[in-house]
């Protein structure tokens, strides 16, 4: 299960980049042309990730958009986390952080954003805060999942969990968890908990 | 022979299968200790279980179906016993149980009504059914326990050495260990833990 199976997907949310954007056509060469989607309009880009909310996503966010249509890269940051704090979210932006209003920095820290980077040229400390991101996401218990369904070739129509009311199926399991629903936090606390457990039996390598 | 009576709901849409595999398990069981007589879906109700139950002597009472605190549920709706409608008739027993959460009060209202011990589950009995042989083998294994004469408290000490024996050997599936676990974590005994079958 240490071998990432199933990719994450970058979701790039900038007005000023396009297609041949540096920075984007590193990010493709790194990942793969169908894992990174780049989206100009803040809207856009917030519905595309509020409709794959059932995938790993990493989504780097431009803070400020011109076009009046669009909504600030804050205002994207909240719509995300009212669905989910499973996506991360990297904020990128050309001010200082000391242009930043103190409300603004309460709904960064308060609302869990990954990391926030000033813009520049020089895109290596982007791509590694992305690359940061991928992995504290590979390390979650919804990716193992989705990782093991991979790797067990199962069915994704058959139910694997059955509860005193419903049955689920792995893909059912892996949209509780990433709702962040009772279902979901309780399947997340088993495996928690089975680890402590094999830890405090010295059994952390299943047999 | 004791009187072992087996309410089962082996139809139940969600776990009807899984009950259905305990039942075979159950059935292949051999032993010159206990009769099992089953009380399967199709007449799971409180009439009975009543007509069941032997007018004297001890008994065993086993209960694989959809449970809650206060009762155990035929098709996960219809109560066959609860606190307001039969749990004296279970006086001298010892009842068995992988319903769920029943432990929480059921358990305690059969005791406080003379059943000896009790053994069940005071939280959800979740399967994991990638591979459900241990979920069926930690499920009965209680019972053939006690038919093989161990008292309650050994019982308990050994089926959750079974479930560790199952979470440790668990390979490929991570994920049926942390439900055998919950599982294991929620297990308990309630009322006389020295009885045994020769008690009965």
């Amino acid at each position: 299960m240490s071998t990432e199976l199933v990719p994450t997907k970058i979701v790039v949310i900038h007005d000023d980049m396009d297609e041949n954007y540096p920075l984007i056509v590193m990010l493709r060469d790194k990942y793969s042309k169908e894992d990174v989607s780049l989206f100009k309009h803040s809207k856009e880009g917030l519905n595309f990730v509020l409709d794959n909310l059932g995938k790993k996503m990493v989504v780097l966010l431009d803070k400020n958009f011109k076009d009046k249509n669009d909504i600030s890269g804050l205002k994207v940051f909240e719509k995300i986390r009212e669905e989910t704090a499973l996506v991360f979210v990297v904020l990128i932006s050309a001010n200082n952080i000391a242009d930043f209003s103190e409300d603004e920095l309460k709904i960064l820290v308060n609302k869990d954003l990954f990391k926030l980077e000033k813009f520049t040229n020089d895109y290596t400390s982007i791509i590694g805060l992305i690359e940061e991101a991928v992995n504290s996401i590979d390390m979650r218990v919804d990716a193992a999942i989705e990782d093991w369904l991979m790797a067990n070739n199962l069915s994704e129509e058959r139910p694997i969990l059955i509860t005193e009311t419903h049955q689920y199926t792995l893909k059912q399991i892996l949209h509780e968890i990433r709702m962040e629903t009772s279902v979901g936090r309780d399947f997340v606390k088993k495996v928690n908990n089975l680890t402590i457990e094999l830890i405090m039996r010295n059994k952390e390598k299943i047999q | 022979m004791i009187s072992t009576i087996l309410a089962i709901d082996e139809r139940d849409h969600i776990l009807g299968d899984f009950y259905t595999e305990c039942l075979l398990d159950l059935e292949n069981f051999e032993n010159n200790r206990c009769l099992i007589k089953a009380i399967k879906s199709n007449s799971l109700n409180e009439l009975a279980i009543s007509v069941s139950i032997p007018l004297e002597g001890g008994f065993i009472f086993l209960a694989y179906s959809h449970g809650s605190d206060t009762e155990l549920l035929a098709g996960g709706v219809t109560p066959y016993i609860s606190e307001s409608i039969n749990t004296s008739l279970f006086k001298n027993s010892f009842f068995y149980t992988c319903s769920c959460s029943t432990a929480k009060r059921l358990g305690h209202i059969l005791i406080e009504n003379e059943c000896i011990s009790y053994i069940g589950y005071k939280e959800k009995f979740e399967i994991w059914d990638y591979n459900r042989v241990p979920f069926v083998d930690c499920a009965n294994y209680g019972y053939k326990l006690f038919v093989q004469g161990d008292d309650v408290k050994t019982i308990i000490e050994k089926m959750k050495e079974k479930y560790d024996e199952h979470i440790d050997n668990y390979t490929n599936d991570i994920f049926g260990s942390a439900h055998l676990l919950a599982n294991k974590r929620a297990l308990i005994a309630l009322g006389d833990l020295t009885h045994n079958i020769n008690s009965l």
